[in-house]
């Protein structure tokens, strides 16, 4: 993955020195031994080329169907930041979910947020609908699913895909103008914001 | 305060919950499990740092689990917080790591916090308090934030140490109430005679065929357990730290017999004479008396072979393969909504459970709907031919025909220009005559409630599973059934080379959740998958016909 920061970066010396750490080898802590939390950030615009992501109908909690290129074309404008997840999942979904019901006021007109389900024969329309009230999900906070062989090319194509959904990693993934960012990791409010932030004013990465 | 020597000689449970008079450990329970505080408002939480939850989106048990056990396979590793690991002191000893390491772990980070051996020391009121609320560790160290630092009373501390000082792993004295002795571990099966419903030679001949896989299993794994245990140094590696904790296993043959309304005492007579740790796979109508047996004892009870399966509720011990009949008038119920052309839905089913069921079922999925719907019972000793029908069934437009009928049935049937649906959960021997291309044609022109892969899609997994059979002798003829049974054997295995000798019920369905999925799939399915709260392994329902074209 390149290029690859963790999160804590700060004047442009310090961010040139992590990256070359990273560069090395993008180390992965142990989870229990930070203190702070640490993710990493790639560039992967990519795979945004029409010919990867199209094709891709999802099936919004309302029953409508929305195709994901439509999704993510009001990326032009503002950004729109999907996670994958699933509502029975215990233990990194929910930390996931709660990351965007942290920011979502901040970024009410400013961002669309998606949770998109790997669970498409258990989480039925209620199922995701129950899940978002739980999460007081504003309405720019949508939820999908879609026919099981679309969510695993999907998630084929983004590469996160687990054999077994018990094994989900978290990641988040932004688009905004042309661009897709990908963020392993479990990241806290200020984090998330200050990506944001980053992301709009340019080209940072 | 008690040392830890102290507290070997006089029991953990006694010493530190003399430290804590009157803490209510149902309270903690409750905590643990829904976030709920003693005041009985939800606790709130910061999580990452700087978000603020209520701990009902993120309680205790949905990290570390209703057993304690946590989560290494998880994006996030989440260690173990059973009294026997919180409240004693954590060295590097290696069969700590271990037993750890026995599980399955994925991905980098998590390996390497197994890896990583911690020295903590145990923890007591002060240290749970600074790392429940500060996240700090009983060894100074910083938690990971994801780990919520907890706003909490001391009343609710009080309540949560009370609980965790009972979670996990039983006393020894204990475990023979969870069916394990020192060298064997009990398992049960349940079979429920057909009351009325197919003749009775079919039911002997299943469980017959079911009793063939489990003597063949269960030869095979304790042969495997006796080489182990004749030389415990066979493995230069970790594996033989733990040949103890392989134990023969031993299956009871629970027959129920009568009236439904005698099997719960029948049962629970059973249960009494040898406590089991689980009950495996099984043969039965109605699952329901099993059902409520199971959940009472906090039991569990994998994947029965039987047509209805208790969908109203979700239980935590019953796990079952699929919906049964149930699954089948729910997908009746979407084909006959998503056909604009249907208005009048004729229902013809058998005068037994199985008929009625489903025929119930149905009536109610499609009691939302517009449809105009006609009951047609078939009689015992009736046959459903076309005199029979003909004098009932009017020949309108827009009709469609949804049958709930015998497999001595299908070859009566009459052919109708209209869509007719034939559900198959009573017809196991459906997909055993498929594979081996015995259907005649007008019964491939049917169209059929398909629960099971794909004909000519089977994952491959089905010719290892026959190759199995066959090498061992075993006549395949109730395939699924068969099939099933070698199923809950195998996840069974895997679970109990994960457990080791830490026999928590819980963490054994937490490990099911985990390892029902695709590659232990007998090759009946299409897919197959549990996660936290699911309890219906393969719910995918097609409509299909046998010989490809559409209707
Ligand atoms: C969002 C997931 C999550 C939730 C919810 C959660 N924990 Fe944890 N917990 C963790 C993780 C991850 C760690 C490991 C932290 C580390 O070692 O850095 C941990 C560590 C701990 C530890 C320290 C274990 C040790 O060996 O030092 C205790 C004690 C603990 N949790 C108790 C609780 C209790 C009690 C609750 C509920 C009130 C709870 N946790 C809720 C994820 C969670």
């Amino acid at each position: 993955m390149t290029p690859c920061f963790t999160g804590h970066t700060g004047n442009s010396l310090s961010r040139f020195l992590v990256a070359l750490i990273c560069a090395a080898g993008c180390l992965l802590q142990p989870a229990w031994s930070q203190s702070s939390v640490e993710y990493q950030i790639s560039d992967i615009s990519h795979l945004l080329a029409p010919a990867f992501l199209h094709d891709a109908e999802l099936i919004e909690s309302n029953g409508q169907a929305v195709e994901l290129q439509q999704l993510l074309a009001s990326a032009d404008s503002q950004p729109v930041i999907f996670q994958f997840i699933f509502t029975s999942c215990a233990n990194v979904c929910p930390v996931m979910s709660t990351i965007l019901q942290a920011i979502q006021k901040e970024m009410a007109d400013q961002a669309q947020l998606v949770s998109i389900s790997i669970d498409p024969g258990y989480d039925t329309s209620e199922r995701l609908q129950s899940y978002a009230e739980r999460f007081g999900a504003m309405k720019h906070w949508r939820f999908f699913t879609g026919d099981t062989t679309t969510i695993v090319q999907l998630q084929k194509r983004l590469n996160i895909y687990q054999q077994n959904k018990m094994r989900h990693q978290p990641v988040t993934f932004i688009a905004v103008n042309q661009r897709l960012l990908r963020i392993d990791g479990l990241l806290s409010r200020q984090q998330m914001l200050s990506e944001l932030g980053r992301l709009l004013e340019g080209p940072v990465y | 305060m008690c040392n830890r020597q102290q507290a070997l000689i006089a029991g953990l449970f006694w010493c530190l919950s003399n430290t804590l008079p009157g803490a209510d450990a149902e309270l903690g329970e409750r905590l643990y499990r829904q976030g709920i505080g003693v005041d009985g408002k939800p606790v709130k939480a910061i999580v990452q740092g700087d978000i603020e939850v209520d701990a009902s989106l993120l309680s205790c048990a949905s990290c570390h689990r209703n057993s304690g056990y946590g989560d290494a396979e998880g994006g996030e590793y989440v260690p173990p917080i059973t009294a026997e690991v919180l409240f004693n002191d954590y060295t590097p000893e290696r069969s700590h790591l271990f037993r750890n390491l026995y599980q399955d772990i994925q991905t980098a980070v998590t390996r390497a916090s197994v890896h990583d051996i911690k020295q903590r020391r145990a923890y007591d009121r002060l240290s749970l308090k600074r790392a429940l609320t500060e996240g700090i560790g009983s060894d100074g160290r910083t938690l990971s934030l994801q780990m919520p630092r907890f706003q909490l009373s001391d009343a609710d501390i009080d309540a949560l140490q009370s609980y965790l000082e009972t979670l996990g792993k039983p006393e020894q004295g204990a475990l023979a109430a969870l069916g394990i002795d020192a060298e064997t571990i009990h398992f049960a099966t349940v079979f429920i005679p057909n009351e009325g419903l197919n003749d009775n030679t079919d039911y002997a001949s299943k469980k017959q065929a079911i009793e063939l896989v489990f003597s063949a299993y269960l030869k095979r794994k304790n042969l495997n357990t006796h080489a182990a245990q004749k030389k415990p140094d066979y493995s230069l590696g970790y594996k033989s730290d733990f040949v103890y904790t392989q134990k023969l296993w031993q299956l009871h043959k629970w027959e129920l017999q009568g009236p439904a309304t005698t099997w719960r005492e029948q049962l629970d007579d059973h249960y009494a004479k040898q406590p089991v740790f689980a009950v495996l796979g099984g043969l039965g109508n109605d699952w329901h008396v099993v059902h409520q047996f199971c959940e009472t004892r906090q039991l569990p009870c994998l994947f029965p072979n039987t047509a209805l399966p208790v969908t109203s509720e979700n239980g935590n011990y019953a796990l079952y393969l699929s919906r049964g009949l149930s699954g089948e008038a729910q997908t009746a119920a979407e084909w006959l909504n998503t056909n604009d052309q249907i208005r009048h839905v004729v229902q013809l089913y058998r005068e037994n459970s199985i008929g009625e069921h489903a025929a119930r079922f149905l009536e109610a999925g499609l009691s939302s709907g517009d449809f105009n719907i006609k009951l047609i019972r078939v009689p015992d000793g009736v046959a459903a031919n076309q005199e029979f029908l003909s004098s009932r069934l009017a020949d309108k437009k827009q009709q469609a025909i949804i049958a709930w009928l015998n497999r001595e049935d299908i070859n009566q049937l009459p052919f109708y220009k209209h869509s007719i649906l034939l559900g198959s959960a009573s017809m196991a021997e459906l997909w055993s005559h498929h594979q081996h291309q015995e259907l005649s044609e007008p019964v491939k022109q049917i169209s059929w409630i398909w629960p099971w892969a794909m004909p000519q899609q089977e994952p491959r997994r089905l010719y290892r599973v026959r190759a199995w059979m066959r090498s061992r002798w075993i006549p395949v003829v109730h395939e699924v059934e068969q099939f099933n049974t070698f199923f809950a054997l195998d996840i069974t295995d895997h679970a109990m080379y994960d457990i080791l000798d830490r026999y928590s019920r819980d963490y054994f369905i937490e490990l099911i959740e985990r390892m029902t999925e695709n590659s232990l799939n007998p090759g009946l399915y299409s897919a197959m998958s549990l996660g936290p709260g699911q309890r219906f392994a393969a719910t995918h329902n097609r409509v299909i016909r046998l010989d490809n074209k559409t209707d």
